[in-house]
């Protein structure tokens, strides 16, 4: 891949990857270190992409790949999330209430919650994403629901 | 795609200049230098660094390569490898640069706390009487279902004081007591971890982390793991690279290879056979210090060949 398409594709996805990342790991330096190797994974890839979602669904299985090796690997980055969040700024509080109760759930939950509301995947694409059986992903995901909804109202997780 | 959950997350933002680095830290393209089909990833530490990654390896060809980065490498072998198989590359950096992260003592404590593997269920805690054990005396049993390896009973064990001998279930007990001759075993650095197949008690893998401090300040680290699922073949080659300070294969007393790398008071060491690999870490010794301990880990009873 030639320097110009790299930086166009890194430009448009990076947060993108980051935000997965974050969303898996639960911290911003690990979520850094992810988001640099995938980046680099594509700028080292060969094969040309084939249709317009394919850089997003190829970057996102990276993305979930890599942080599947951070899960096994020891001596994670220490950091306090809160740290990270507190610097964070949302346009409406009722955002920075959302982010931070799907950061509260299971890492397990969160991952699932993130593809389905935030990337917009359907049960089967997660399914696929995560090798996990469709029947997992949706177990998941309702309960993850039934948590949030603990927290926050209807209107934000339908 | 939910609104909401797109405000949520908006303010999240990777380093603007990431792009910038990774092509600043991507290799210049030399044909005259390049690899053939099917290479291997060089093996590396453990530990992460500033540009980090890594933490598994794969070795599969029979020749050394000469390479100005390991990323080259392992890049070049990324596209063609399966995913579950994982490389790692470590570009080095300064030893002041490198971001804090976990010792060993604290990654002990998360493993015993909450597990590896993400969700598990814990199953049991208890403390070991069992003098075949020795030292090995906090035992943590979990299961879960592991994404890769399917239905998993985990179980932790600690030493409490230190152990001076590993009880791996393959090959054999391991002894270390040559690590503590100069070195100070850290308190709570000692763990063995073991996963299994429930339906029929089959070991799955194993991962082993020791932490030890230096007597003049500093610290090492020792990694074992062992996974059937890997093969590293019995004659592993290994990637050099002009990267480091210092970078070489080193065959120790008992004839068993390792690549050993130096960078700004920092040695990596990796030797893999068959489905086992040991890794060190250290800030604070020596190239040569690493290989005299190499010579001193009986790799030869760990790796019979």
């Amino acid at each position: 891949m030639n320097q110009d398409e790299f930086l166009a594709l890194a430009c448009a996805h990076m947060d993108e990857v980051f935000r997965l990342a974050f969303s898996c790991l639960k911290s911003r330096a690990d979520a850094e270190d992810v988001t640099q190797t995938v980046l680099l994974r594509l700028y080292e890839r060969n094969n040309p992409f084939e249709g317009e979602d394919h850089p997003r669904h190829w970057l996102i299985r990276v993305t979930l790949n890599e942080c599947k090796k951070y899960w096994r690997s020891p001596w994670r980055h220490t950091e306090d999330f809160s740290d990270y969040a507190n610097t964070l700024v949302f346009e409406q509080p009722q955002n920075g209430e959302l982010f931070e109760a799907v950061m509260g759930l299971d890492a397990k939950y969160r991952v699932v919650v993130f593809l389905y509301y935030y990337e917009g995947y359907t049960l089967q694409e997660i399914a696929s994403a995560l090798k996990l059986p469709r029947a997992t992903v949706g177990t998941r995901l309702s309960r993850a629901r039934q948590q949030l909804r603990k927290i926050l109202s209807e209107e934000v997780v339908p | 795609m939910n609104r909401s959950f797109q405000d949520a997350f908006a303010p999240l933002h990777a380093p603007r200049d990431l792009p910038q680095r990774v092509l600043a830290g991507a290799p210049v393209r030399r044909p005259a230098r390049l690899l053939r089909t099917g290479l291997l990833a060089a093996a590396l530490a453990v530990a992460l660094t500033a540009t980090a990654c890594a933490a598994d390896y794969f070795l599969n060809q029979r020749e050394v390569f000469f390479f100005d980065t390991l990323q080259a490498l392992a890049q070049k072998q990324a596209d063609d490898v399966p995913e579950n198989t994982a490389i790692g590359v470590a570009m080095p950096c300064p030893a002041e640069e490198i971001p804090e992260m976990e010792t060993a003592a604290q990654y002990v404590a998360r493993a015993m706390e909450r597990g590896l593997l993400g969700e598990e269920t814990f199953l049991s805690q208890t403390a070991s009487s069992d003098p075949r054990q020795d030292g090995w005396e906090e035992q943590v049993v979990r299961e879960c279902e592991d994404d890769y390896y399917g239905p998993m009973t985990v179980t932790y064990q600690t030493a409490d004081f230190y152990a001076e001998e590993m009880p791996l279930a393959e090959p054999g007990p391991w002894d270390l007591r040559a690590l503590a001759q100069w070195m100070t075993p850290q308190e709570g650095a000692q763990i063995l971890v073991e996963g299994r197949r429930p339906k029929d008690d089959g070991l799955a893998w194993v991962q082993a982390h020791l932490g030890y401090a230096l007597p003049e300040g500093g610290f090492f680290n020792l990694s074992y793991s062992f996974d059937p699922n890997t093969n590293y073949g019995s004659q592993p080659e290994y990637v050099l690279s002009s990267a480091y300070d210092q970078s070489e294969v080193y065959t120790t007393r008992d004839d068993r290879q390792a690549l050993v790398l130096a960078y700004d008071g920092q040695v990596w060491a990796t030797a893999a056979y068959g489905s086992g690999m040991v890794s060190i870490y250290t800030n604070g010794c020596t190239l040569e210090q690493v290989e005299e301990i190499l010579d001193e880990l009986n790799l030869a009873l760990l790796f019979p060949l």
